[in-house]
């Protein structure tokens, strides 16, 4: 179980971030939706403490920390409990596929090479690149960087992976590839918190679907109800003008 | 034994290869020292930039910024004055001491002391370079490559060893190697507070048979050369470096 209480982030007199709270259930997959500056990626990289929140508390299942005061060694165990996927998927540049895959689990989790390796080709097969292990990242499309970056982030067995529109950098043919592997993670029943303005993906994959604007969550709820039926204007307003723009059918 | 080398005197005008030969031979006889001047700077400039820049990245308190106006004052100081500057603040205040202590007179008239004042101006020189070079390796390497190493659990010191400085040392090769170039060539300053080097061993040819530009060209062939191979030999590091 992942809580998030009362976060707020400023940078500077900007304040991202206005008190967010977010209750994600194991297993559960929750999408964030929201207009651009709305202050989604904010709220991941906190969770993550790429940033560090002004104030609010996290829960990630027995491991509580203040956000604000959270020493080096909570941030480290925050992080070992979570890992991210990121929008221009940032793959370790100087190690190939196997390599980027193998890096947390031994530097980070000790686990030994040889079963590193094992767990790393098991990871890239289930991402459909076994034949790419081998690879540098520049030798690879975006759509097979960002598969290699959730097989990384799924080999460390986290308690959540926090996704931030790991799409919306690829060429449109490339998206489809990326989705189908982030709805086969979803089945294996890992916990998922993801940003992304594929509507259709998110009204199939969502267990629960999260409406952020300026800060502030307006509305939440089952993708049917925010989908087909949202309560708040400005939910009903980013609805349609995102699927107008995107021509998508749900 | 020298006029065997280049028997016509001074009188005649025409450039003599001969003469270049034999200049040639006396210079050789300093490439140690030009290498040493060379070499104990960059390996020092190394050891020495490399924290400063690292201090300058990750905005180590109070060094960062004393490392940052230091470096930026040197940096804009030719290395003539280096030499010229430490010369003077070496040898003077030993004079004065001299007269109060043993050890400072003799220390003022080691052999060589010249070249030292010269391997230590020349190391201050590469330091400030090196220094800079290391801080755009650093930067080289974006912020995503850490971001990603934090979130798969990674220590900064763990992150830093296993993709940060793997990263910025194949941006840095090619450039230190330029760096290392320039020392090579820079060493040759040295002749202002007269270390016999590769330059001034083929001056002091000249100052037998009064050929001095074939002297100069002597020189020249001996540093093209050292150029070269270190060009060459940056090639190839390059490539074991660039994993594409
Ligand atoms: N490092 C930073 N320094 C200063 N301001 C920042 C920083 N990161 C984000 N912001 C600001 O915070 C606000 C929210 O940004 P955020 O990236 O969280 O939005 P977002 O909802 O992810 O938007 P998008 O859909 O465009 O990705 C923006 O106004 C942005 O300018
Ligand atoms: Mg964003």
């Amino acid at each position: 179980m992942i809580q998030v209480k009362g976060v707020r982030k400023s940078f500077g007199k900007n304040e991202v971030l206005k008190g967010v709270d977010l209750n994600v259930k194991k297993g559960e997959v929750v999408v964030i939706l929201g207009p651009s500056g709305s202050g989604k990626t904010t709220l991941l990289r906190c969770v993550n403490f790429l940033e560090i929140a002004d104030d609010g508390d996290l829960t990630i299942g027995d491991l509580s920390v203040r956000f604000k005061h959270a020493t080096k060694k909570e941030i480290l165990r925050v992080r070992r409990r979570t890992a991210m996927v990121f929008q221009n998927y940032n793959l370790f540049n100087n190690k190939n596929a196997i390599e980027n895959v193998m890096e947390g689990l031994v530097t980070a989790r000790k686990v030994p090479a040889a079963d590193a390796y094992a767990t790393a080709k098991k990871e890239l097969d289930k991402v459909g690149l076994s034949d790419k292990y081998d690879a540098y990242p520049s030798q690879l499309s975006g759509g097979q960087q960002q598969r290699v970056a959730i097989a990384r982030a799924v080999s460390l067995n986290p308690e959540v992976i926090l996704f931030d529109e790991p799409t919306s950098a690829l060429d449109p043919e490339l998206v489809g590839e990326v989705l189908a592997v982030m709805r086969a993670v979803a089945r294996e029943g890992i916990t998922m918190i993801v940003v992304t303005h594929e509507m259709s993906f998110a009204h199939d994959i969502a267990d629960h679907v999260v409406f952020m604007d300026a800060g502030v969550i307006v509305e939440e709820g089952t993708p049917k109800e925010i989908f087909t039926n949202p309560r708040e204007a400005r939910t009903k307003q980013f609805l349609d003008r995102i699927l107008l723009k995107y021509d998508y059918s749900i | 034994m020298f006029e065997r080398f280049c028997r016509k005197g001074a009188e005649s005008v025409a450039f003599d290869v001969s003469c270049v030969w034999f200049s040639f031979k006396v210079a050789i006889r300093y490439l140690h020292v030009t290498l040493f001047l060379s070499v104990i700077p960059l390996a020092l400039g190394v050891a020495l930039g490399t924290p400063i820049a690292v201090c300058r990245k990750f905005r180590v308190r109070i060094a960062s910024q004393v490392a940052g106006a230091l470096i930026t004052f040197l940096k804009g100081i030719p290395l003539v004055l280096y030499v010229l500057i430490l010369n003077f603040m070496i040898l003077k205040p030993l004079d004065k001491l001299a007269e109060y202590s043993v050890w400072a007179d003799k220390l003022r008239l080691m052999d060589k002391i010249e070249y030292y004042i010269g391997i230590i101006a020349l190391s201050a020189y590469a330091t400030v370079v090196i220094s800079e070079t290391m801080r755009s390796a650093l930067n080289s390497v974006p912020d995503g490559q850490y971001e990603a190493c934090f979130s798969i659990g990674l220590t900064r010191g763990q992150a830093l060893r296993s993709i940060v400085i793997p990263q910025a040392l194949a941006f840095a090769v090619p450039v230190l190697c330029n760096n290392f170039i320039g020392l090579i060539k820079g060493s040759s300053i040295v002749y202002v507070i007269g270390v016999l080097d590769i330059l001034n061993g083929a001056m002091t040819s000249a100052q037998i048979n009064y050929r001095f530009l074939e002297a100069y060209i002597a020189a020249a062939l001996i540093y093209w050369v050292l150029c070269i191979s270190v060009e060459r030999a940056s090639w190839i590091l390059e490539k074991r470096f660039k994993k594409r």
